[in-house]
């Protein structure tokens, strides 16, 4: 009977087996619950990360004062109220790890690759229930042991999130390398296992249990994403993980992958022929890919909200599952932009330039078809909607930063200053994080079955915008002045005294920001308790996760799963009277009304969204002077 | 009487404060200083633990001889099971710290003297009478949690208002608040004042970053002119893409029941020309970037470089220059001990002459240097923002970069100064080379001072170094060594 919840067959609540306590809450093979699981401790992880770039800002926005608080905090890290090198190091790379990979990776595209690929594509659960759960525990013990290093004499791992060696394969040359190294392996290293088992798991149901009429053409651009993402990991996390065992034997077996030559606390070391590049390489095979690992979750919930909120179909559905694919393949080919600087051959950087550039086409594309889905909209602020066009316009910033990045020679001044910190936190940190969040206003009814507090949510996201423009956007200043990233403090440097009130300023943002958090966390807990009670499709959404019932079943739908019999983005056609037709309405039962416009829509049981729209085309203006005419209008 | 007193005690403390002075114009002092603050300072304040213990006393905790043992290789005492030196090292989490094999007695002795009567360091804050005041003080410690508090009280009180807002709405039947309006309203007010906040930077720290007063050197020129084409094409993009994305929300905001959206799902026209123009646009401007790369990196060494080794360690740099063969010797990091810092191959004739330095690289203007990399440890970076050089310096794999200084120190300082003539500090102004890989705790304070000089300024610096491998082998103190420096001395004379 354990299998029975992924077959598409009829299932009855009453037939439903007893579930204990542990097998419903904590050892759960139910999609929703699992989805729940990675974001409760996706959200927890995150709130330790906020709290540690809060505390290293202290330290850089006043390192000649003292506070005591954290020394209460964090003991001897802190023993005179100022931060130490060492753990601020600590916490650098503490926040980054954590970031990337548990808040990012895994609470995000865990969270909604979980909760929406059964729901949107319409089937009762994961293609492998167990391995699902597997993934999830996976995760939550990689959780625990990089937390645990934190409670290691020597500190966690202290070499910066990208852990170079060899500063990061010998103990001795910062006491970070020590244990608290191996525990980020170790952690690292069932990380790419939840990884794994969940990404295939992801692929396999996309692709071979879609119900009835869902063909891909008429998949929701959140699938889509989450599709290309599981992809990416699939085929670039493995490579992280023999990077990371061939670390492992360098540090613990006496092996040389990594190192040559070298001489640390008094002796010569006998490795010889390794190549600290190699880890590079190997890094940012997967390094980079990760970076749309976590985004293109981002951008795919971006665009299902905004054609939502938008009351509008999502503009080019087509050159947007273009450009994630475009995205994705050339995302594997990019990686040495991290490495202009190295010193390795300038050809092959002319090369990694090349596709570099290429990946802001499809990118831009992106941009421009939010725009146009926005543009004559009937736009609904719902707290999602607002997360949904902070991310727009936080990928502006971000991606076209990234042309100057891209640019091998541009990179040669600018590398790991504050320009590339400014660049990375807004496109892939920042934006993601509002993807997050987005996702969660969304689809927090699904979730939880109540409705999220809108003002609260309002007050949330004008924080987190305000907030993330304070803390990053002045750092592209400092970045141009030659100021490097991973400082400590910059007391002994007399030339970027003139950066002190900067550093000040963006501390402040950031605990602006970080207060707009503590908002959302209170609204989301309490609203899990106490929220309103949610209707079954409170935003007038199309897709099939809000054809199910508010109360969460075991197998979704308490009939039949649903058919689909249209693309997701039915929004205000004007042959219907309802600014919104889900994909389970058979065409002939829609009440047409005719709104004699010149729009010719031929039969609604159209199979493939383009055609009725590219007949479509036969409107009178073009688009700019309508643009124009509207502008002139207002 | 009482006036005896006082003239006796003022007396008693000029004599002291004469002493204090008198001491700190002690050449030993000073050479301690010099020492403390190149060798040392990157791990050690005086009076506060930073990556090693404050310093100050440390002959009171430890007798003389121990500390000399000590500085010059604790690794070597610790292993010889000095219970002292086990102390020390468990005290201080088991950080190692670097062996100074190439101090003589007399260094270690000057550097003891400057740790005793130094001044205060690091310096006491410089407005201390802000210090009561500001609420995050010692003292003042409630103050914290004072203002956490009253977040939590605001935060409360808020909540409160958007709750009974809820119900009032709910009782009359009607939003009170027209939540869709506002929000629509605060996209363009966000716009607006977004844009005077991106003015307010662009005018405030212009002037401060490395392009305002030019690039140092002669690849640096073409890059910032790139740059700012890049800038003037992203701008246009990023004001265009922003003032869209803050504007539409407004203009195409819902307006109450019975307004609906246009249908609009695609334009094949439209998008491929939005996908034609971006990529005609990158396409140029990676057309650009690509001949400034390769022209930069992909350069033969011109026939008149003259060649520099730059060699990095946790937590300083050295550099290496030929000495009179013009030829850099080989290296071998096994004979890193004693003077011999950088693991100079003394196998090799070519090193013999070779001459180090800390704390100061000199590069002669107008002439391309060819700057080869190597460390001994990790990684780090060598980057010298104005003369917009970076490159990484990987043990194991060395690298190098090309590059010509083409303006001096003094010359780069005069334009500084005349940019800033408020600020005192471009009086005292010079290139910096940072480290910019993370390289471990006192990765921050990794640093070096360049001068960019004239030729006969360079000699005239260059004739004061000494080379570490003449050092070692000094016929005066090594009279056995005698068959290496006559091979010295011959090679010398047939320069």
């Amino acid at each position: 009977m354990n299998n029975v919840a992924t077959e598409n067959i009829p299932h009855v609540e009453h037939e439903h087996h007893k579930q204990s306590f542990i097998s419903k809450y904590v050892f759960s093979m139910d999609h929703k619950m699992i989805s729940k699981q990675f974001l409760i401790t996706g959200l927890t992880m995150g709130l330790i990360g906020m709290i540690m770039s809060i505390l290293f800002r202290i330290q850089l926005a006043w390192p000649d004062k003292s506070f005591p608080f954290l020394n209460t905090l964090l003991g001897r890290w802190a023993s005179d109220g100022h931060i130490n090198p060492d753990f601020y190091m600590a916490l650098v790379t503490m926040h980054g790890t954590i970031m990337v990979f548990f808040v990012l990776t895994a609470g995000l595209s865990g969270t909604f690759s979980n909760l929406l690929i059964p729901y949107q594509v319409g089937c009762r659960d994961m293609a492998s229930p167990f391995l699902n759960m597997l993934s999830y525990w996976f995760f939550f013990i990689s959780s625990c042991v990089l937390m645990s290093s934190l409670f290691v004499q020597t500190g966690p791992a202290s070499g910066g999130w990208t852990v170079y060696p060899p500063l990061s394969a010998l103990p001795k040359a910062m006491p970070g390398s020590g244990v608290g190294m191996t525990l980020w392996l170790v952690s690292m290293i069932f990380f790419i296992g939840s990884s794994l088992l969940a990404g295939i798991n992801y692929v396999v149901t996309i692709l071979n249990m879609r119900t009835h009429g869902l063909t891909m053409t008429r998949l929701p651009l959140t699938i889509w994403a989450f599709f290309f993402t599981a992809v990416l990991g699939i085929l670039s996390f493995p490579v992280l993980l023999s990077g990371s065992l061939l670390l492992v034997f360098d540090r613990s077996f006496g092996t040389s992958f990594y190192l040559s030559e070298i001489f640390i606390d008094g002796h010569a070391l006998s490795n010889a022929g390794g190549s600290p590049i190699l880890w590079q390489h190997l890094f940012w095979f997967l390094g980079h890919p990760e970076v749309y690992i976590i985004i293109l979750p981002a951008l795919g919930i971006t665009s299902e909200v905004v054609a939502t909120n938008s009351r509008k179909p999502i503009f080019g559905y087509k050159a947007m599952v273009a450009s994630i694919m475009g995205i994705a393949g050339l995302s594997f080919f990019v990686w040495g932009h991290h490495m202009f600087v190295t010193g390795m051959n300038p050809f092959v950087g002319s090369v990694f330039m090349f596709i570099t550039f290429l990946v802001a086409i499809p990118s831009a594309v992106k941009t421009f078809n939010y725009l146009a889905t926005m543009w004559r909209g009937n736009i609904k602020f719902t707290p999602a909607m607002m997360f949904g066009i902070g991310l727009v316009s936080l990928f502006v910033t971000g991606g076209l930063t990234g042309i100057f990045l891209g640019n091998a020679a541009l990179d040669i001044p600018l590398h790991d200053s504050y320009f590339v910190v400014a660049h990375f936190h807004i496109v892939m940190g920042s934006s993601a994080i509002f993807g997050l969040l987005c996702g969660i206003y969304h689809w927090f009814p699904r979730m939880f079955g109540r409705m999220m507090n809108a003002p609260l949510g309002y007050l949330h996201f004008w924080m987190s915008l305000i907030g993330v423009y304070m803390v990053f956007f002045p750092m592209h200043f400092m970045g141009l002045g030659g100021v490097p990233r991973r400082y400590y403090a910059f007391t002994a440097w007399d030339q970027f005294a003139i950066w002190n009130d900067m550093n000040e300023f963006i501390t402040i943002g950031a605990i602006v920001g970080a207060t707009g958090q503590l908002i959302f966390l209170y609204n989301f807990l309490s609203s899990i308790f106490f929220g309103k009670k949610s209707v079954q499709n409170p935003w007038g959404s199309n897709t099939l996760e809000w054809t199910a019932p508010v109360e969460q079943l075991h197998g979704n739908w308490p009939g039949e799963v649903p058919k689909v019999y249209r693309w997701p983005y039915d929004y205000s056609r004007p042959d219907s009277v309802e600014d919104f037709i889900p994909q389970n309405v058979p065409g002939n039962i829609i009440p047409v009304e005719w709104h004699g416009d010149s729009h010719t829509v031929s039969s609604l049981d159209e199979d493939i969204p383009a055609k009725g729209a590219e007949k479509e085309t036969t409107v009178q203006f073009s688009w700019i002077k309508k643009l124009g005419m509207r502008l002139g209008i207002l | 009487m009482k006036k005896g007193f006082t003239l006796l005690s003022i007396l008693f403390v000029f004599s002291i404060s004469s002493f204090a002075a008198d001491m700190t114009k002690d050449p030993g002092y000073l050479n301690g200083e010099k020492l403390f603050k190149t060798n040392c300072a990157t791990c050690h304040f005086l009076d506060k633990k930073m990556t090693g213990p404050a310093l100050r006393g440390v002959t009171t905790r430890h007798s003389q001889a121990w500390i000399l043992k000590w500085v010059k290789n604790n690794e070597k005492l610790r292993s010889s099971g000095d219970a002292e030196a086990m102390a020390v090292y468990n005290e201080n989490d088991k950080k190692t710290m670097s062996t100074f094999e190439q101090f003589s007695d007399a260094d270690i002795k000057n550097i003891l003297s400057f740790i005793d009567n130094g001044p205060p360091n690091p310096a006491p804050p410089k407005t201390p009478e802000k210090g009561p005041v500001d609420g995050k003080n010692d003292e003042e410690a409630p103050g914290f949690w004072i203002f956490i508090l009253l977040g939590i009280l605001l935060f409360g009180l808020l909540n409160l208002l958007i709750s009974i807002e809820g119900k009032v709405s709910k009782l009359i039947g009607k939003d009170v608040v027209n939540w869709n309006k506002v929000n629509a309203i605060m996209f363009p007010v966000m716009l607006v004042s977004g844009t005077y906040y991106i003015y307010h930077y662009f005018s405030k720290y212009s002037s401060y970053t490395y392009f305002s007063v030019g690039s140092g050197s002669e690849h640096g020129k073409g890059l910032d002119e790139m740059f700012m084409i890049t800038l003037a094409v992203t701008g246009f993009v990023f004001i265009i893409c922003q003032v869209l994305t803050f504007v539409f929300p407004y203009l195409y905001r819902h307006k109450g029941e019975g307004t609906k959206a246009f249908y609009y799902p695609h334009n094949n026209k439209v998008e491929f020309w939005w996908t034609i123009i971006p990529s005609i646009v990158l396409i140029t401007l990676l057309v650009y970037g690509l001949k400034s790369w390769s022209s930069i990196t992909m350069r033969d060494k011109p026939a008149n470089a003259y060649e520099i080794e730059l060699f990095g360690r946790q937590f300083d740099w050295t550099v290496r220059y030929a000495g009179m063969d013009g030829k850099l010797g080989m290296h071998n990091y096994h004979q890193i001990a004693g003077a011999n810092t950088t693991g100079i191959d003394t196998n090799d004739i070519a090193s013999h002459d070779d001459i180090t330095n800390v704390g100061e690289l000199h590069l002669v203007v107008n002439e391309p240097v060819v700057m080869n990399l190597r460390a001994q440890d990790v990684i780090h970076s060598a980057y010298i923002p104005n003369l917009r050089v970076q490159m990484n310096v990987v043990p194991g794999i060395p690298t190098s970069q090309i590059f010509t200084p083409i303006v001096t120190s003094k010359e780069m300082r005069a334009r500084l100064q005349a940019e800033h003539p408020e600020d005192a500090f471009y009086n005292n102004w010079d290139y910096m080379l940072l480290c910019n890989k993370i390289c471990g705790a006192s990765h921050y304070m990794m640093k070096m001072k360049v001068v960019v000089e004239s030729r006969e300024e360079y000699e005239e610096w260059i004739k004061t170094l000494r080379s570490p491998y003449q050092t070692e082998h000094a016929p005066a103190t090594n009279p056995d060594d005698t068959t290496i420096n006559k091979k010295t001395a011959a090679l010398i004379n047939n320069k």
